[in-house]
């Protein structure tokens, strides 16, 4: 047994190429040897002690953040997106000369972000992807018939914060998941994302470019 | 990796929301988690806050631990905020517009910045790409077994052999090159 608990050797033979298991383990043995020999740095000792203090500030009941904090956050920023993107296309003016004249948008979460079995997040995934897609289609169209980069840059910036606040739900899952835990806010969750999605697509985004200019 | 004893009681002091026990948390894994952190983004402050963001997440959600390889559990975290940092890198890239996003470059050049000495190893690293780095880090910091490792990147156990030997492979001809 290795410093993993484990025996790599018999691992290779069983996954691995069997007449080549000493040069894989050479090999793994060498690089790990190089790993070795450049230690990173240590976390400063301040750092640890902020860190300390922050946490017993930190794990105080007012301070915790809970769950269904976070989801009120993220459908608040929501909310607020949603606002912006009325009055924005309410104010359209000439494009800025050295605007961008294409943008190319695509999935806020990467490819194989979500790679876990969990059906009801998946489908959150999609349609928290559809809803992105139509947020950015408004701010490039909005771009597109004139409006400054400082507008565009805040929309990105709700979406981020948007984005981050639905992730960290998904984190949560995965941590529930991996721990073969029940997370009981899950149904919760999906009532108010279909809650929110309702609303959102009641709303007027799809811009046709019959604007007044 | 089975939870100790002693580490066992330490988490139940967490879980009671105990300071003393996640200092002890703390002085246990901070650097081991600040090393991962460090050889993933190659800069200190970036490190500074990731460690910082960990343990915070750690007091939000320990009560979600539910026994298994602690390690596991704590990488895990770790894993999540170094992919969120990378994404709000990639989101900020794309708001800026300037260049197309290249997380190995980007992370080099900040570096040098605040006048740090990049060793070998860091330049080396940074030349792999990014999901076997990042394997090779979680192998050597957490020192989970490959079996917990292929589970947590969901994919089969050989997979995870492959990959990790030829990074390692790739590291060493480029150490000596």
């Amino acid at each position: 047994m290795d410093k993993n608990n484990e025996n790599l050797r018999e691992l290779i033979e069983k996954f691995m190429d069997p007449q080549n298991v000493q040069m894989y383990l050479d090999d793994i043995e060498a690089g790990e040897r190089i790993l070795r020999q450049h230690p990173a740095p240590k976390p400063d000792d301040i750092l640890l002690a902020n860190i300390k203090a922050n946490i017993t500030l930190h794990k105080t009941p007012k301070q915790t953040v809970t769950f269904r904090k976070r989801v009120y956050e993220a459908l608040a920023v929501a909310a607020s997106i949603i606002i912006i993107a009325s009055i924005s296309l309410q104010s359209i003016n000439e494009p800025p000369p050295n605007f961008p004249k294409e943008t190319n948008y695509s999935s806020l979460l990467p490819d194989g972000f979500w790679t876990h079995d969990n059906e009801v997040i998946s489908e959150f995934n999609n349609d928290i992807n559809d809803i992105n897609m139509q947020i950015v289609q408004v701010s490039m169209d909005t771009i597109d018939y004139g409006y400054d980069s400082s507008t565009y840059a805040q929309y990105d910036k709700e979406l981020q914060q948007l984005e981050n606040l639905l992730y960290n739900v998904g984190n949560t899952q995965e941590e529930y998941t991996y721990n073969n835990g029940i997370f009981e806010d899950i149904e919760d969750l999906e009532n108010r994302f279909n809650e929110f999605n309702e609303n959102f697509l009641q709303e007027d985004y799809s811009y046709s470019g019959d604007l007044e200019i | 990796m089975e939870v100790n004893e002693d580490l066992a009681q330490i988490i139940i002091g967490c879980k009671n929301g105990e300071s003393q026990s996640f200092s002890k948390i703390i002085d246990l894994y901070s650097s081991r988690c600040y090393g991962y952190f460090y050889r993933l983004t190659g800069n200190t402050d970036i490190s500074d806050e990731l460690l910082s963001e960990l343990f915070v997440k750690l007091v939000e959600k320990i009560k979600t631990y539910n026994g298994g390889s602690f390690e596991g559990w704590l990488f895990r975290v770790a894993s999540n905020i170094f992919h969120d940092f990378l994404r709000s890198k990639q989101r900020q890239q794309k708001v800026l517009d300037i260049r197309k996003f290249e997380a190995d470059s980007e992370i080099i050049e900040e570096k040098k910045s605040d006048g740090e000495l990049v060793d070998k190893l860091q330049i080396q690293l940074s030349k792999l790409d990014e999901d076997t780095r990042e394997l090779m880090m979680l192998r050597f910091y957490s020192e989970l077994s490959f079996k917990e490792i292929a589970e947590m990147r969901s994919e089969p156990i050989g997979t995870t052999l492959a990959k990790l030997h030829r990074g390692l492979k790739k590291l060493k001809e480029n150490m000596e090159g």
